[in-house]
């Protein structure tokens, strides 16, 4: 009782914090809480909700699971406060804490949960769960069979007791623990590009650390604190199922091999002829240095942990497969190479391999501070605006009106049988249309691509080309410009529908709810919205608009760090210029690394850059024009 | 194999051999300046220094290898070429020589010189190590060799015309071809420490192996400036110039240049019969 007051006291005077936004006031007894309470907080605020923090943690609502020395900040530490509730984890619940020396907190960000009044005691047992899973879905359990109870928050304020289930198809499921079905759903990996293909290799002589094996050279990398290896798929859909999914479907633990030498790219005389093992190899090397030379990153976990790739599978994207899949449960990066009839595609430059190691390095960094297995959060909640209102109906491109009310999709799920047509009807709140996109999947994408920008400008000597643009394919060479996002369509036969600049231009999708023999869940439709009116409609069901709505925060690193007049905005940014842009790469990291709780959107991460930036240069040039950059694309200091 | 060495390779012995004959005949003064006396026969022996400062080049040069990259210079060229220049320079050695000789004519004599020198120099490394991860990306290091030995072991034939400037006082001129014996220890590789990330590079030492050693044909020129006490004993002083090149093998795989001889200046005894 005493917290509860505390809570409200905190949610009063922390004007910034918001909770569901254009929602009804009744909601606000419960659902979710922004707290981002930084340098530019009321000192009031800050200590009220300190102590706030401090009482749910005495309480065990909050539970500290990382504690780390800041990197960069002598005598400044980090923790992270997870929620809990009866012992049991709530999804993306918890606070990012930062502590000067003295044990005074500097900032706050994160969301907590009021209101949960879940029973703990499931009904299902986790192998239970793990077999309905299969029975409903037809993948299979992976990780022994050990499901981990979670508190999921619903769309409409409420929890629901799920089992945290990782599956082979590649997707985290949340399933309900009375009844097993799914409530919600996230990809288990991160792609380099939703659509798109992908860059040739140049033909450029790369250097191989390599490792001799006998009569052979393998592309295992020795030099490097942190050793990197190559696996050759040899367009072997088995051998990639194999060492994807093998590790964490026989539950082995986690560091486990299970790759062989037969596995492992390799080459008779260290003059390597793959083009893919090549670009993979040295790129992932590159990347490598930037982490660690640049911001003194140990690997993608931090802690030299392998790094594995595989290549030579016969497909037209990368992506991070994370834990606990991999040959060693901890993750894999896998690259695709496609013939085409214009040549072969490698997707193995160096951009992309840079942005597939982001990825990896968003993983750990987030979910080892905050123990949040998903990582980088992506949940559908009105906290920091994730969710808002839309139309009560629209006509789409077909001119077929729907509204919502009675509009259902008709998508494909995956059974044991195969595919079967299932309906998806639309989620709606007072008769309108729920809007939504992945926001904490869009500041993960964000950082993939300057991060990868970061390391091309990183090896220019070296010869990778710095130049603010995403690779894509040998059709579509530019995926993504983080100088100018309305320079690219998402896709080149939609021309005008451009990447945003601003996130009141961000992409947004009309949610509809799992058909109730699958789940009682909700995902995104194929209908898109922007600026809250629908623009057009996707052929599947389920994007959550990452890539598209990355170019949000991409574009404000872009603009801090070489300044120049907002396109959309026409707000002018002084950047600090070329030669300090590791000054910016600095503070987008830290506030990745240290800062960032398990859920994010665009508005909390802005918030947490902000803070990075006056951690790190406070009243400096760099503080300002990381002010100024965001406040450009869209993000001011109030925008939470 | 460096260039300069490949270059050389043909023409060094003819020039060396053209130098000596034209010292053995050039050194042969027009007339004599005094009668000569009884002698018939001398001995000389001499210790003194090789006094000209002497110092050769290599440059050697590991090509790409294609194997697994290693902390020595052949080792560090996996991918690239590495590559090092050694600087070798020798200053005054002590020398040993004794000499004699016989009288064919009046003023003439036909003798033979034997001189040996042995010194131990370090050599001035200089390298570059190729990245093990980028191309065009060498670290260049630098720093001396342990002590190198160089001996010299010489065979002066002499033509000589004796002066006797007064009884005891006797001036000798001479020249002729020489026979040189050259053994040099050379830096074959380099040691060094670097780690991650490898941007720069620690020399460590210089890895030489055994003496090389050739032949060759050079000249000497000299004059010898003898007073005797008795009319069998003295002493002298010997100043010799002596010159020829040597190849020796390199540890680039062809060979390397290497000045053999130089000025010598020597006193000791002198036997006369």
């Amino acid at each position: 009782m005493r917290n509860a007051r505390r809570f409200a006291a905190a949610w009063a005077l922390v004007g910034f914090a918001l909770i569901a936004t254009e929602r009804d006031a009744t909601s606000q007894e419960r659902g979710a809480i922004s707290v981002a309470a930084g340098y530019a907080a009321d000192l009031d605020a800050v200590r009220q909700w300190d102590a706030t923090l401090d009482g749910m943690a005495r309480t065990g609502e909050l539970v500290a699971t990382s504690r780390l020395n800041d990197a960069s900040l002598q005598g400044r530490t980090h923790e992270y406060l997870a929620q809990y509730h009866a012992g049991v984890p709530v999804h993306g619940g918890g606070v990012s804490r930062q502590l000067d020396a003295a044990g005074v907190t500097v900032s706050m960000f994160g969301t907590l949960y009021r209101g949960i009044d879940v029973d703990t005691t499931p009904a299902l047992s986790g192998s239970e769960i793990a077999a309905r899973i299969e029975e409903l879905h037809g993948g299979e359990v992976v990780a022994g069979g050990q499901p981990l109870l979670t508190i999921l928050p619903r769309l409409d304020g409420s929890f629901a007791l799920t089992y945290l289930v990782a599956t082979s198809d590649w997707r985290f499921h949340f399933a309900d623990a009375d009844a097993g079905r799914i409530v919600h759903s996230v990809d288990a990996f991160r792609s380099q590009a939703a659509v798109g293909a992908g860059a040739g290799a140049e033909g450029d002589l790369k250097k191989l650390s390599t490792a001799r094996a006998g009569s052979r050279f393998e592309a295992r990398d020795l030099l490097r604190p942190g050793e990197i290896v190559t696996l050759d798929a040899q367009g072997e859909d088995d051998r990639f199922s194999r060492l994807a999914f093998d590790h964490s479907l026989r539950g082995l633990p986690e560091g486990e091999p299970i790759w062989t030498a037969d596995d492992v790219a390799s080459d008779p005389d260290n003059n390597w002829d793959d083009a893919a093992v090549v670009d993979a190899h040295a790129h992932t090397g590159w990347a490598y240095d930037y982490f660690f030379q640049r911001h003194g990153w140990e690997g993608v976990d931090g802690e030299n942990g392998r790094m594995l790739s595989m290549v030579n599978l016969d497909f037209r994207n990368s992506l991070f497969l994370l834990p606990p899949f991999g040959p060693e449960g901890t993750g894999i990066f896998v690259y695709g190479t496609a013939p085409l009839e214009t040549g072969v595609e490698y997707w193995t430059n160096l951009d992309i391999v840079a942005h597939e190691m982001t990825h990896a390095v968003t993983h750990f960094a987030v979910s080892e501070r905050t123990g949040s297995p998903t990582g980088l959060g992506d949940e559908y909640s009105y906290a920091g605006g994730t969710v808002r209102l839309g139309p009560a109906s629209f006509t789409d491109d077909a001119g077929e009106t729907h509204s919502c009310e009675t509009t259902v999709f008709v998508g494909q799920w995956s059974t044991p049988d195969g595919l079967e047509d299932v309906r998806f009807p639309a989620v709606c709140e007072d008769g309108r249309f729920l809007l939504a996109s992945g926001q904490g999947s869009a500041v993960d994408e964000g950082y993939a691509d300057l991060s990868a920008q970061a390391v091309e400008f990183f090896h220019e000597d070296a010869g990778a080309t710095a130049d603010y643009l995403v690779r894509g394919g040998r059709e579509w060479p530019v995926a993504r410009s983080l100088a100018d996002p309305r320079s690219v369509p998402l896709y080149s036969e939609l021309p005008q529908h451009v990447y945003p600049d601003t996130y009141e231009d961000r992409y947004e999708f009309a949610l509809m709810w799992y058909p109730l023999e699958i789940g009682d869940g909700a995902t995104t439709s194929p209908w898109v919205f922007q600026n809250g009116q629908y623009v057009f409609t996707l052929e599947d069901y389920g994007y959550l608009g990452a890539h598209w709505n990355s170019t949000i925060l991409s574009h404000a690193f872009y603009l801090a760090v070489e300044g120049g007049t907002h396109r959309s905005s026409g707000m002018t940014v002084e950047g600090v210029g070329g030669d300090n842009r590791a000054e910016i790469e600095r503070i987008f990291f830290r506030a990745l690394t240290e800062l960032m709780p398990a859920s994010a959107s665009l508005p909390i991460a802005a918030a947490v850059i902000r803070q990075a930036a006056f951690d790190l240069a406070p009243a400096g040039d760099a503080q300002r024009a990381v002010d100024q950059a965001l406040r450009a694309v869209g993000l001011p200091p109030a925008s939470l | 194999m460096t260039m300069d060495a490949r270059e050389r390779q043909s023409s060094a012995p003819t020039l060396c051999m053209a130098a000596a004959v034209t010292a053995l005949f050039g050194a042969v003064p027009l007339f004599a300046q005094a009668q000569p006396g009884s002698t018939r026969a001398f001995i000389t022996f001499n210790g003194g220094f090789q006094a000209a400062t002497s110092s050769f080049s290599e440059s050697v040069a590991f090509p790409e290898t294609g194997v697994v990259y290693q902390e020595t210079l052949s080792g560090a060229a996996a991918q690239e070429q590495a590559r090092f220049e050694s600087d070798y320079r020798f200053e005054n050695a002590p020398l040993f020589d004794v000499s004699a000789g016989v009288r064919v004519a009046p003023y003439f004599a036909l003798g033979v010189g034997v001189s040996r020198f042995m010194i131990e120099e370090t050599a001035s490394v200089s390298a570059h190590a190729p990245h093990p991860f980028f191309v065009n990306r060498d670290r260049f290091i630098s720093g001396a060799s342990p002590p190198l030995a160089r001996r010299e072991s010489a065979v002066h034939l002499q033509a000589l015309v004796v002066v006797p400037v007064s009884r005891s006082f006797t001036v000798t001129g001479f020249g002729g071809p020489t026979f040189f014996d050259v053994e040099q220890q050379l830096v074959t590789d380099v040691n060094f420490t670097h780690a991650y990330p490898y941007d720069t590079a620690t020399f460590s030492s210089a890895v030489t192996a055994s003496p090389e050693s050739a032949d060759c044909v050079g000249f000497n020129i000299g004059t010898d400036i003898a007073f005797y006490f008795t009319g069998n004993v003295g002493i002298g002083w010997l100043t010799r110039y002596s010159r020829a090149t040597v190849e020796l093998p390199s540890a680039s795989g062809g060979t390397v240049d290497v000045e053999a001889g130089g000025l010598h200046t020597a006193v000791g005894l002198r036997l006369r019969f």
